[in-house]
């Protein structure tokens, strides 16, 4: 019991720590209004709102298959041309994938999307996926590389979904003994958008619209949460050292309990301030922003090991700084440095999190940001493994090296 | 059963030794007061004491209970006042009251009723929910004093407590540890004020250089180092009243001092009396009269060869 209470009061003291509540609430939440304003404002109002101009390069090397009059890379051709296509918008078709990364890397074209020879036959084939290549200057027009991506991503997942019912339902037939009759050019042109149907009205619709705002405010919102946590375990943690300096720790020494148990109250503590503080960030941004960050288990799971691994951290590197002033500064610093680098990647648009970020501990509560929308996936539960191991060290070094401290000086 | 035995209690720290082999022991009801000057290894031994710190060597025992082997234990005993006020300023009375309650196993309407009546005790009651960073110097070291009290200890450790406060928040500290006693607890002292050791004590151990020099009564350690009484007289007369003055019994020797007559005595109060009747039997009239009796300042100036307040 001793430790929850530890916990309960650092936490209240926490609630009554105005530049703490700033640091952890209204900092982040001020930086994602800015984004949001940046990326679509407050009032909905997506007509205001203009697509970057965007020129894409389209290289449909794919050679069809005899059951289709036309190889299907030709729908990503005349979906990119389409009259229905935003004016900012334009498309031209090139011959070779050397020719598609060569308008890229001369800045000619903005992304080009590269259909692979065997599209249509894996499409037919009912494999998965159907591998189409994108490419793009790393950090340039991220708004209209993610719309491009968007709208490949779409198209490809239609058409595999297509074919994959009419391959089952022509099997079907076949094993019925009724006659097994391949699609022909009149029927798949007479329908040609049947499960691959894309339209493309206005900017887009309010839909596609809040995907983009996704695209461009989640990860943006994410890497402030996170950054801003990481301060917020090390902030929390850092009262272990304040209640040194107030006496109020070696007071807590002579109560008829061990010091382990004041230990881990501290660290429930800035486990609890930093959950509470996601938590309340996700809610805020979903209610302000309407931002969908995934299932709310998700969520939850989120706030628990973002709380994990910051107040792990926080522990582990204020058990190596003895000075208050000090410690200030050096935890502020490192968490600077950590945190920058983990994030960088959200502000160029980069859809996941890669290299060296995942170096950096704030680097795997980001990616499980950007893996929120696709569920429990297997890649999901890698990287709750991952935080929970970076935790599990950083609070055993911590609770470790504060033990022997106290008992040194004991 | 003796409150704390210490036995050759050390704590050194590198080369040096901050205490040094001591040995006392503290009765049931008693407040035994710790005096020495700073430095002297007063709250060294009391961090031992209460469990801060663990002897290099050598054991203290509370109520039987060994604070090295069941610590815990011997710990919830005690009720301890650090020498600096060691609340949350960003708290009211009333929550450091209740945080500490929790952590010493009060739980409900028991604890509600102790933080009244600390409250009260402490006279913090009308403030109860103000933040305490408001607090004066003395409220914050009655509060500090009041989180001690809450589970209603049977030992007292009180370390410096009246350090750097006004004198009127001094008198209540000092009233309140006495009506501890009148109430049963034991209380340790530790103080560098030899006024607070002797109006308090009922016993004083004198430490210096993490040593205990002297230990016992107020009388006892005057006798220790046979120290005597001073009384100061304006007298009419003063020459021919030396002679007979300096041949009362228990009289060591009578000096001019300042116009004044210095005399030196066994025991000031029981001469006083032959004192008047041999001024009146020679017909001198006594204007003033002081009594100066031996002070621990003069007990330590004797043993240490230098001044309590010097150091």
């Amino acid at each position: 019991m001793e430790i929850i209470f530890i916990a309960l009061k650092d936490l209240l003291q926490s609630v009554k720590n105005w530049f703490l509540i700033a640091f952890a609430l209204l900092i982040p939440l001020l930086l994602g209004g800015f984004y949001f304003v940046a990326f679509g404002g407050i009032s909905d109002g997506e007509e205001d709102f203009q697509l970057p101009e965007t020129s894409i390069a389209i290289v449909n090397l794919d050679q069809g298959h005899a059951y289709l009059p036309q190889p299907m890379g030709n729908l990503f051709i005349t979906t990119f041309t389409d009259a229905s296509m935003p004016g900012n918008f334009t498309a031209r078709v090139l011959d070779s994938e050397t020719a598609g990364r060569q308008a890229v890397e001369l800045e000619e074209a903005d992304v080009a999307v590269i259909i692979p020879a065997d599209f249509s036959a894996v499409l037919l084939a009912g494999e998965h996926p159907a591998a189409i290549q994108l490419i793009a200057r790393e950090g340039e027009n991220v708004t209209g590389v993610n719309v491009v991506q968007s709208i490949v991503q779409s198209l490809t997942s239609s058409l595999q979904t297509s074919f994959t019912a009419s391959t089952t339902a022509y099997q079907a037939l076949a094993e019925q003994g009724l006659a097994y009759q391949p699609i022909t050019a009149d029927q798949f042109q007479a329908n040609p958008a049947e499960g691959v149907k894309f339209t493309f009205e206005n900017v887009r619709p309010q839909e596609e619209q809040e995907s983009l705002r996704q695209v461009i405010m989640k990860p943006t919102l994410g890497g402030m949460m996170i950054f801003f946590a990481f301060f917020t375990g090390c902030s929390v943690a850092m009262t272990i050292l304040d209640e040194e300096k107030k006496y109020t720790l070696q007071r807590m020494f002579t109560a008829p309990f061990s010091r382990r148990k004041v230990l881990f109250g501290k660290s429930l503590a800035a486990w609890l301030t930093v959950f509470l503080q996601i938590s309340l960030l996700l809610l805020i941004a979903r209610i302000l922003f309407g931002l969908r960050w995934g299932h709310w288990g998700l969520q939850l799971l989120l706030a628990a090991l973002t709380a994990t691994i910051a107040s792990g951290f926080g522990v582990c590197v204020l058990s190596f700084l003895r000075n208050e002033k000090s410690a200030g500064v050096i935890y502020s610093g490192l968490n600077t440095i950590t945190g920058m680098v983990a994030i960088a990647g959200t502000f160029n648009g980069a859809p996941d999190v890669t290299g060296v970020s995942l170096f950096m501990p704030q680097g795997w509560p980001l990616k499980f940001i950007y893996q929120m929308p696709g569920g429990y996936s297997a890649e999901i539960w890698t990287t709750i493994g991952v935080i929970l191991l970076w935790s599990a060290i950083f609070f055993a070094i911590g609770i470790w090296q504060f033990n022997r401290r106290y008992r040194k000086e004991a | 059963m003796d409150a704390i035995a210490i036995h050759a209690l050390s704590k050194h720290f590198g080369s040096l030794k901050a205490v040094d082999a001591v040995d006392f022991q503290v009765k049931e009801g008693e407040i035994f007061s710790l005096l020495g000057p700073n430095g002297a290894g007063k709250s060294t031994t009391i961090s031992m004491i209460s469990g801060l710190l663990t002897p290099t060597s050598g054991d203290v025992t509370i109520f039987g209970t060994s604070i090295r082997r069941e610590g815990a234990k011997a710990q919830s005993y005690l009720g301890v006042v650090p020498q600096e006020v060691a609340i949350y300023e960003d708290l009211s009375a009333q929550q450091n009251l209740m945080f500490w309650g929790r952590l010493y196993g009060l739980r409900g309407a028991q604890l509600r009723q102790r933080v009244d009546e600390v409250l009260e005790l402490i006279e913090l009651s009308d403030r109860r929910s103000q933040s305490t960073g408001k607090y004066s110097g003395g409220m914050k070291r009655r509060l500090n004093i009041g989180i001690a009290l809450l589970h209603k200890p049977r030992l007292m450790i009180l370390d410096e407590p009246t350090v750097g406060i006004d004198p009127q928040s001094r008198r209540k500290i000092l009233d309140s540890v006495k009506e501890l006693r009148s109430q049963g607890t034991t209380v340790l002292y530790t103080t560098h004020y030899m006024e607070e050791a002797e109006e308090l004590s009922d016993r004083i151990g004198i430490i210096d250089h993490g040593k205990i020099i002297a230990m016992g009564t107020h009388a006892e350690l005057v006798r220790l180092i046979g120290e005597k009484d001073r009384i100061l007289l304006t007298i009419s007369d003063p020459d021919r009243m030396a002679p007979h003055l300096a041949a009362l019994p228990g009289v060591a020797e009578v000096q001019r001092e300042n116009g004044q007559t210095l005399v030196i005595a066994d025991n000031a109060d029981s001469l006083l009396p032959r004192v008047f009747q041999a001024a009146q039997l020679h017909d001198a009239h006594i204007a003033s009269v002081e009594i100066q009796e031996a002070t621990l300042e003069t007990v330590f100036l004797h043993l240490t060869g230098r001044a309590l307040r010097d150091n």
